[in-house]
């Protein structure tokens, strides 16, 4: 598994068709997305298993479990002020908690910047 | 050569930026596209002027169109989200024909100027939770962003004063 992370609109997933070939990328969590080899907006899909009452490192490790060569493409949003909202709140946390347990388990993760991809792991 | 220079709100991306210039010119020239609207933009300017103050900088203010600006030899662009938002929300402005612009008016100085360090900025790490508008002007600025560092010769991320060169 790649994961690869950056801000919103920073020009992920030109990388990612740029960089591995990829024609199309599915959004995470989506019916048939099980085998895709790129899968965009897991940051959303950490926000729709929360809403669920789901547990998300058990959907995590389940998404890798199924599809071991996936890239999986996520917004950094825990860099701004704290969210008045307490679920946005949560979920911010929730999922920069969800980007650390990708990146343990990713063989790479990749930070793009001004759509500039950079290893760093 | 162009360079460009991004990072955070007081990261310290322009003094970067300025001395990164200083190196190709001891005089070049700074277009400075934040337009003094109010007084906190009044203060920015003023910080930025007391900044370069003395390091040999000549300035020229423009707010848009800086693709018909007079410059050659070696240039500072401060900065393409200034320049962006003064295209976007000018009464002609739409998200696309704002980001053409910039990118176009970029292209047109890097042909006329030897040199030139183009400071942009990072806006869209703290999620989408924005209005439309907002949205909008955060997407053309990804895009600029990306379009600008393709183009780049160097590309530097800014992170409380230390520059990483990604590119």
């Amino acid at each position: 598994m790649i994961f690869v992370l950056g801000g919103a609109y920073s020009g992920k997933s030109d990388y990612v068709r740029e960089a591995f070939g990829v024609t199309d990328i599915a959004e995470c969590g989506a019916p048939g997305s099980e085998n895709a080899r790129a899968v965009r907006n897991f940051h959303l899909y950490v926000r729709d298993v929360m809403r669920r009452g789901g547990d998300v490192e058990k959907c995590a490790e389940e998404l890798i479990r199924s599809n071991p060569d996936v890239i999986i493409i996520s917004d950094e949003i825990g860099c701004g002020i704290v969210p008045e909202d307490a679920f946005m709140r949560e979920w911010r946390e929730t999922a920069g908690r969800a980007h650390c347990f990708l990146a343990k388990r990713a063989k790479n993760v990749i930070r793009v910047v001004c759509g500039i991809g950079r290893v760093i792991k | 050569m162009f360079i460009l220079v991004t990072g955070g709100a007081g990261s310290g991306k322009s003094e970067f930026a300025e001395n990164k210039t200083l190196l190709f010119d001891a005089n070049p020239l700074y277009i400075a596209a934040m337009e003094p609207s109010g007084s906190e933009a009044a203060r920015r300017i003023e910080r930025h002027r007391a900044a370069r103050a003395g390091k040999g900088f000549k300035t020229a203010e423009r707010y848009t169109d800086i693709k018909n600006l007079d410059v050659g030899g070696t240039a500072l662009l401060e900065c393409i989200s200034n320049l962006l938002a003064n295209e976007m929300f000018s009464p002609t402005g739409s998200p696309e024909r704002a980001a053409k612009e910039v990118i176009e008016g970029v292209r047109a100085l890097c042909g006329r100027c030897a040199n030139l360090v183009a400071v942009t900025n990072e806006t869209s790490c703290a999620g989408r939770d924005y209005g439309e508008g907002t949205l909008s002007y955060m997407k053309a600025l990804g895009y600029v962003n990306a379009v600008l560092a393709k183009k780049a010769d160097e590309v530097y991320e800014v992170c409380a004063s230390a520059a990483i060169r990604i590119k």
